[in-house]
């Protein structure tokens, strides 16, 4: 992890000694704190690395690592299909038409939005 | 948590519609991003062909004012949108977790989410045109005034913005995504430094999404308040500022030009190192380089905005200037990458030559109009549609004809033609540079883009005919390339694991994948895991070589 935490360090100090070069250089305010605005989000990804994963050991960052030592005894398992990602799509667009067309279709999204988020907490218990 | 335990797939492979409707596969998610794309592309390319219709002649009636200004509004908001910038995120999501040797992304749901976003809010731009006033028609830009309620009061303008806003949040998603799966999720040995260039590519540009993204949806959203909920924050009357609406459009709209081609340079070093039979000149640089244009990009979004007078010119001048140099380090290596290689003239060999020739001339008008004094000469001519054109089509769309020549035995196990697929490059690169080249000179002879018609003076109507004849070539080329794929799909010659004699893991598994992608993986001692393995004596060579006193 610490090529990516650099590179998360070095985006968040490039930004901000380019916001501050752009203050000097033009006192313009809405670029200025775009740009700040962005040195602050790429710091917190950069702080939360260095702190919160600096002890992360991936076998993906040994050089010599192999898949023997690092397939361990548990097998993973993950779902290759689900019907929550064409629902969730489907009520953001009656939400979104909605605010444009007509508040009834904004309603229908969000009671479809609602729907859904009932059937996964019942579908996870 | 082991990225190198092969998972077990919790049902069996399914292949009705539900299944697709319902996939949280990467590899199928790729292929429904990249099949959707494809039918924009259709959509957007047709409304380029009506373009190019009304101008053929000048004082042409084909199409009345108000409908040329929604259709060249919906192409090219389409085609940036909805065709270049997320063909490379469908590649992406096919291509990153096997070419670092991960079963699928790390967050599917959420990528499945990111896919039927952008299909619906694509779907919702284009239903903009079913609406009583057609259609936005301020421009893919949609600068206010031009896009306030008082003067755009149609439904369409605001379908373009709700529509927009889903296809913005679901690129920042799966950004997250790609990021969060090639830290997280790399086979054990394929260390950052050993990460394909295409996945180093993608990495850069979802940070240029994660930075830029944010501000066009925050745009959309004020403009939107704006014009539905009496906000005034554009509005100069109410204390707004319509200059604001620049500086935060173009905070995301240049790097989106970085979005829009970061990854094409990817498809390029790999399609480059392929068929030259060599490793990537210069991998660390390419890496750097990558970083560095998105870093640059950053700091350059005024430089659309020279002739308002209410930027600083030199700043954004320097800083646009400065992105040459990594953008000639790529242009360097890809070239010593070739130098003295075995060279394959195959198809999306060609593709990646085509690439290189045309954005080579895209980017150095590029450089011409990073200069103020160049570009209050050139600002809002047909120059700059060229200069455009010659980087988004002649670079990226060239690369994406490339990516599908190259993967698409991957993906569907079987070839596409050769010969058909190389007279369509001649086609399409000969029609691409005869419909755009006169564009620098009508821009020069001081045709402005948007113009809905031209007089009948000096150049303009022979430059105009000739850009129209170009741009049927190129049809005829892109009805080549579906007549390819139907006689391919008849043939089905099979492709085999790795019919180009690659170097990156996609390759190591079968044509198609398995839904897990991989039965079993090669040891990672390199950026070329797949070489070493057909080579095992070279790389016993190169291991002796190191460890020798």
């Amino acid at each position: 992890m610490t090529t990516a935490r650099g590179l998360f360090i070095s985006s968040a100090l490039f930004t901000g000694v380019l916001a501050i070069a752009y203050w000097i250089v033009a006192h313009e305010p809405a670029g200025t704190m775009m740009l700040g605005f962005m040195t602050a989000a790429l710091s917190t990804v950069a702080i939360y690395m260095f702190f919160a994963e600096r002890d992360a050991d991936l076998y993906a960052d040994r050089p010599d690592a192999t898949m023997r030592e690092a397939a361990g005894e548990h097998v993973g398992t993950f779902v290759t299909y689900s019907p929550a990602p064409f629902w969730i799509g489907l009520a953001l667009s009656g939400l979104v038409l909605g605010l444009v067309v007509a508040p009834a279709a904004a309603g229908l999204g969000i009671v479809a939005l609602l729907f859904l988020g009932g059937l996964l907490i019942v579908r996870s218990r | 948590m082991s990225a190198a335990a092969l998972p077990r797939v919790t049902a069996p492979e399914r292949h009705d519609i539900l299944s697709w409707i319902t996939t949280t596969d990467h590899k199928r998610i790729g292929i429904l991003y990249m099949g959707t794309t494809m039918l924009f592309m259709l959509v957007a390319g047709l409304l380029a062909m009506a373009i190019r219709t009304q101008l053929a002649r000048p004082g042409e009636t084909l199409i009345d004012a108000h409908t040329y200004n929604q259709i060249f509004t919906l192409h090219g908001t389409a085609m940036i949108f909805l065709v270049i910038a997320p063909f490379a995120l469908g590649l992406a999501n096919y291509l990153i977790p096997l070419q670092i040797g991960a079963p699928d992304m790390a967050f599917p749901r959420l990528n499945a989410t990111s896919y039927w976003m952008f299909l619906f809010g694509g779907l919702i731009v284009f239903g903009g045109a079913a609406t009583n006033e057609g259609a936005a028609a301020a421009g893919w830009t949609s600068y206010v005034p031009l896009s306030e309620i008082s003067i755009s009061s149609g439904l369409g303008q605001d379908f373009w913005i709700v529509g927009l806003a889903m296809v913005s949040v679901a690129s920042i998603i799966t950004a997250l995504n790609f990021v969060t799966t090639a830290f997280i999720f790399r086979a054990p040995g394929m260390t950052m430094w050993r990460l394909p260039i295409f996945t180093w590519e993608m990495i850069a540009t979802a940070l240029l999404i994660f930075m830029a993204f944010p501000s066009l949806t925050a745009t959309l959203l004020m403009l939107f308040v704006d014009r539905r909920l009496g906000g005034h924050v554009f509005d100069p009357a109410y204390g707004g500022s319509a200059i604001l609406y620049q500086h935060l459009f173009w905070f995301f709209g240049h790097p989106e030009v970085y979005v829009l081609i970061l990854p094409y340079f990817g498809v390029i070093s790999e399609v480059i190192s392929t068929f030259s039979g060599r490793p990537m000149f210069g991998y660390t640089g390419m890496v750097l380089a990558a970083f560095a244009i998105a870093g640059l990009s950053m700091g350059v979004w005024a430089h659309h905005m020279f002739t308002t007078g209410a930027v600083n010119n030199p700043f954004f001048s320097f800083v646009s200037f400065l992105i040459a140099v990594p953008t000639g380090i790529k242009f360097f290596n890809w070239i010593c990458t070739m130098w003295g290689g075995a060279i394959r003239y195959t198809t999306p060999m060609l593709y990646a030559i085509g690439f290189l020739m045309n954005f080579l001339l895209g980017g150095v008008t590029g450089v011409m109009v990073a200069s103020p004094p160049v570009d209050f000469q050139a600002q809002d001519s047909y120059f700059v549609v060229a200069h455009f054109h010659y980087t988004i089509a002649g670079g990226s769309l060239f690369a994406l004809l490339a990516a599908v020549y190259y993967w698409w035995p991957k993906v569907f196990g079987w070839m596409l033609d050769e010969r058909l697929g190389k007279i369509g490059f001649w086609l399409t690169f000969v029609g691409f540079n005869v419909t755009f080249m006169p564009m620098f000179f009508m821009g020069l002879f001081g045709m402005p883009r948007r113009a809905y018609t031209y007089a009948d003076a000096g150049a303009l109507p022979a430059l105009n005919l000739t850009a129209t004849v170009g741009s049927y070539l190129m049809l005829i080329a892109a009805l080549l390339f579906v007549a390819n794929i139907i006689v391919s799909a008849r043939r089905r010659v099979p492709a085999g694991n790795d019919p180009w004699d690659a170097n990156t893991l996609e390759w190591a598994t079968t044509s198609p994948p398995p839904e897990h992608n991989f039965e079993s993986l090669p040891p990672i001692r390199s950026a070329r895991p797949l070489w070493d393995l057909k080579h095992p004596r070279s790389q016993a060579v190169v291991v002796k070589v190191a460890g020798a006193p």
